[in-house]
């Protein structure tokens, strides 16, 4: 007897759901690892996770992003589909509900994926921190916590005087360039799951200013300020003893590959850095060979005071922040090294790459409504498709002790004069930024009172000057962060009848306990 | 004696003195209705104050603002009086601004003590309190242009109340197309309409397995909606050979064969992605 009209189509489908089980079989499937630090504190709180976010590049595609809303926290989540191709970088983007990055990861390296391959990608999530050196320990600012919350400022007790960090690309370790005590100086490595267990420790032949790590993790370029100062390449996997390179005073250094996609990677050294376009003289760059530092070619003079320079670990330019053009130059290297301008940023003092895009931060000189204020550049490596926010002017506070007492209060609020960027870091995503100013603030004398037919000016001419750190939201354009290490404040006119002033806190500021200057400043898994 | 010239110093000379409650930082509703109120003791500079700071809110901000023209209207022509009765008392003020139905009144002052002082309170209807409050003298002969008016709003006003929102509203023939909006994937159709911030451009993508993708770019201004309305068009069709039912057929007739079919096939070229926590 034949087969029924609806067994016939049943017999149909159930060939075809065993093909499609064979078909399914060979499909491959990518599993992303989220590996966790071992402390909570460091660790993104997977409750507060709302949204996540898979990030792909790769040198050939536009970079997609996939967006997940999180209605399970902690549950494993199917993100789509990916397409099959070669030197794909994945990145995991955690944010809250109100869209605040409170976690972030990478891929260590490209991972190339052809159709039915099946693999595991490991990566290490991290809360996007903040770290700044300058004081006794390494400060730790928390960009996921409420600014003036205890856990929002904290400082790495395994830390020396630091002078300055950086961060592994896979985001597993914090390399430290600080003191190790005698006048002797060491590069620490810790682990960023506990900021505790060192992974590295090695001497350095001079103090450090400044340092920079390959994107295999294997070579760190540290700057060595000072009239006989270099660079120092130490290799992580030997750990032997640095090599030195005498080049005069380093203040600045970045490493890039050789060219597009290559393996091979190279540093910069900004040699005789100055802030000063009238007295300063001409800087000049080096380039160094990480595998063969002694092999290190000549150092070429670029012609002007460079206050800056930048690169990433995807393509091979290197950029230059010139406040005495008003500009963000990239350096070509032909036959010979000239640089040409990409973008005008007034008073440029600092630039980052952070994948496709350059970051540059300069200020704009007070006008007659409001004070010197920050400008900051986000622009393609060509320059093209520039994002220009400028932030509100900064104020400092001064109150005078003269009359202080249960309620009662009087202080001056005074625009700054002069803001300049010295250090900027720019967060994972591109969201917010951080920048390390240092700011002068000048208040006229006001009021005159006739005391017996004498004039008397009534408040003071005053003058302030202070570093602080600023923690920067692009969307709105507002500083969300401020905590300032050091304020000074003279009073100039002493004949005015209210003299006794000190510098107070202004309203959303932090103050340090002690007062330092910062002198670096170091985003997890961003660009500095 | 310094302690009296204290006293006058923190009244009114030249000094820019923000007072902030700590109520003022949270977040109130951007659409509130605020109501900009001139109040004048012994000076007539800045004859039009009030007109002009209502003016830059309504630009700048998506703020309900009742000019001094609306509110005498509301009130009565002796509204000025009044106003000037009061004497600048937060709880005086707040009451002529429930009359005029306001949630906040701004209390512009212009007075004269030595230079010409200017003074913006921001006044809480329901509780009668300040909020926030910022002075500054000016020079003789000097009038704050826009730009400074704007700075003295920022410094009363809350960061929230100068961001503004647009909305796009996606209309398609098609249910569970993608809709990418700034980059960034909102859902599917049908999709509620989605709050961006503007005035701001925004590249638009609707797609759909099958279908050509819609793309284009809107500008959204504050407040207001804009629809796109998008038709996607199905793609060339699949040859006969490709469609589903022949290879289904195909599929039934010999099970060995497809399993030949199926494991020298070349596999798909995109690849499921799972993240595990």
């Amino acid at each position: 007897m034949l087969p029924t009209r609806r067994k016939r189509l049943s017999m149909v489908a159930s060939a075809l759901c065993g093909v499609m089980a064979l078909a399914c079989s060979t499909e491959g499937r990518i599993d992303i690892e989220l590996i966790w630090p071992d402390v909570p504190e460091l660790s993104p709180v997977q409750a507060e996770i709302s949204e996540v976010t898979l990030v792909q590049r790769t040198l050939d595609m536009p970079t997609t992003r996939t967006v997940y809303e999180v209605t399970e926290p902690g549950a494993d989540i199917e993100m789509g589909r990916i397409e099959a191709s070669d030197g794909l970088k994945l990145a995991v983007e955690l944010r809250s509900q109100n869209q605040r990055l409170i976690g972030y990861g990478r891929s260590e390296t490209a991972v190339d994926v052809s159709p039915g391959d099946s693999l595991t990608v490991p990566i290490y999530m991290r809360r996007p921190l903040v770290y700044v050196a300058g004081d006794r320990r390494l400060g730790v600012l928390d960009s996921t916590r409420d600014p003036g919350k205890a856990d929002a400022l904290t400082s790495l007790s395994a830390t020396n005087q630091p002078r300055a960090a950086t961060i592994s690309p896979n985001g597993a370790t914090l390399l430290v360039a600080q003191s190790a005590g005698a006048g002797a100086f060491h590069l620490l490595g810790l682990s960023t799951s506990n900021h505790t267990d060192v992974a590295l420790d090695v001497p350095l032949i001079q103090e450090p200013s400044d340092l920079a790590v390959a994107s295999t993790g294997r070579y760190v370029l540290i700057a060595h300020a000072g009239v006989s100062g270099g660079v120092s390449v130490v290799d992580t996997e030997s750990q032997g003893i640095p090599v030195f390179i005498r080049l005069g005073s380093v203040s600045r250094v970045a490493i890039a590959p050789q060219s597009q996609g290559s393996d091979v990677e190279r540093g910069f050294a900004l040699v005789d850095r100055s802030m000063d376009c009238t007295g300063g003289g001409p800087s000049r760059i080096a380039v160094v060979d990480l595998q063969s530092p002694d092999d290190t070619g000549a150092i070429v003079d670029l012609g002007e005071p460079i206050q800056d320079i930048a690169a990433s670990r995807d393509s091979p330019e290197l950029f230059a922040a010139n406040r005495c053009d008003d500009a963000v130059q990239q350096v070509l290297f032909g036959d010979d090294i000239r640089t040409i301008d990409i973008a005008e940023v007034p008073d440029a003092t600092t630039v980052v790459a952070l994948d496709e895009r350059i970051w540059a931060v300069g200020s704009l000189p007070p006008n007659s409504n409001e004070g010197a204020r920050l400008v900051a550049v986000s622009m393609e490596r060509t320059g093209a498709d520039q994002v220009r926010i400028e932030l509100p002017t900064l104020q400092e506070n001064a109150k005078t002790l003269d009359f202080s007492g249960q309620g009662d209060e009087a202080g001056r609020s005074i625009d700054a004069d002069a803001i300049t960027a010295l250090h900027l870091a720019v967060l994972p995503g591109g969201d917010s930024l951080a920048v390390i100013t240092h700011g002068t603030f000048h208040a006229p004398q006001r009021g005159e009172v006739e005391i017996l037919g004498i004039p008397f000016p009534i408040l003071p001419e005053i003058e302030m000057e202070s570093h602080e750190y600023l923690f920067v939201d692009i969307a709105t354009a507002s500083v969300v962060q401020r905590v300032r290490s050091v304020c000074e404040l003279e009073v100039k006119s002493l004949d005015a009848l209210v003299t006794d002033w000190v510098c107070t806190q202004s309203p959303g500021q932090t103050v340090t306990d002690e007062p330092y200057i910062p002198s670096g400043l170091s985003a997890l898994f961003g660009a500095n | 004696m310094r302690w009296f010239l204290g006293v006058a110093v923190c009244i009114g000379v030249s000094c820019a003195m923000s007072i902030h409650s700590s109520n003022a930082e949270t977040a109130p509703d951007g659409k509130r209705r605020l109501s900009v109120l001139e109040y004048r003791s012994g000076s007539v500079v800045l004859p039009d104050i009030g007109e002009r700071v209502a003016g830059i809110l309504r630009q700048k901000t998506s703020l309900s603002v009742i000019d001094p023209e609306d509110a005498r209207q509301a009130f009565g022509r002796h509204l000025d009086r009044r106003v000037a009765k009061c004497a600048g008392d937060a709880r005086c003020i707040a009451r002529i601004g429930r009359t005029i139905g306001a949630d906040e009144v701004l209390l512009i002052g212009v007075s004269r003590f030595g230079d010409d002082i200017v003074t913006i309170q921001r006044i809480e209807v329901d509780a009668r309190r300040v909020l926030a409050r910022v002075a500054d003298a000016l020079a003789p002969g000097q009038e704050p242009d826009e730009g400074a008016l704007l700075s003295y709003l920022r410094q009363v006003l809350p960061k929230s109340d100068f961001i503004r929102y647009g909305v796009i509203r996606i209309e398609s023939n098609l249910d569970d197309a993608v809709v990418v909006i700034g980059g960034l994937e909102r859902g599917k159709t049908p999709l509620e309409p989605q709050r961006v911030r503007a005035p701001a451009s925004y590249e638009i993508e609707v797609r759909s397995s099958g279908y050509t993708p819609f793309r284009a770019s809107v500008d959204v201004p504050p407040d207001a909606v804009v629809r796109v309305q998008t038709s996607l068009s199905r793609r060339k069709a699949a040859s006969w050979y490709k469609r589903w039912w022949v290879v289904a057929l195909v599929g039934g007739a010999v099970v060995g064969t497809l399993t030949t079919v199926a494991l020298t096939r070349d596999s798909p070229s995109d690849i499921p992605v799972v993240i595990r926590f």
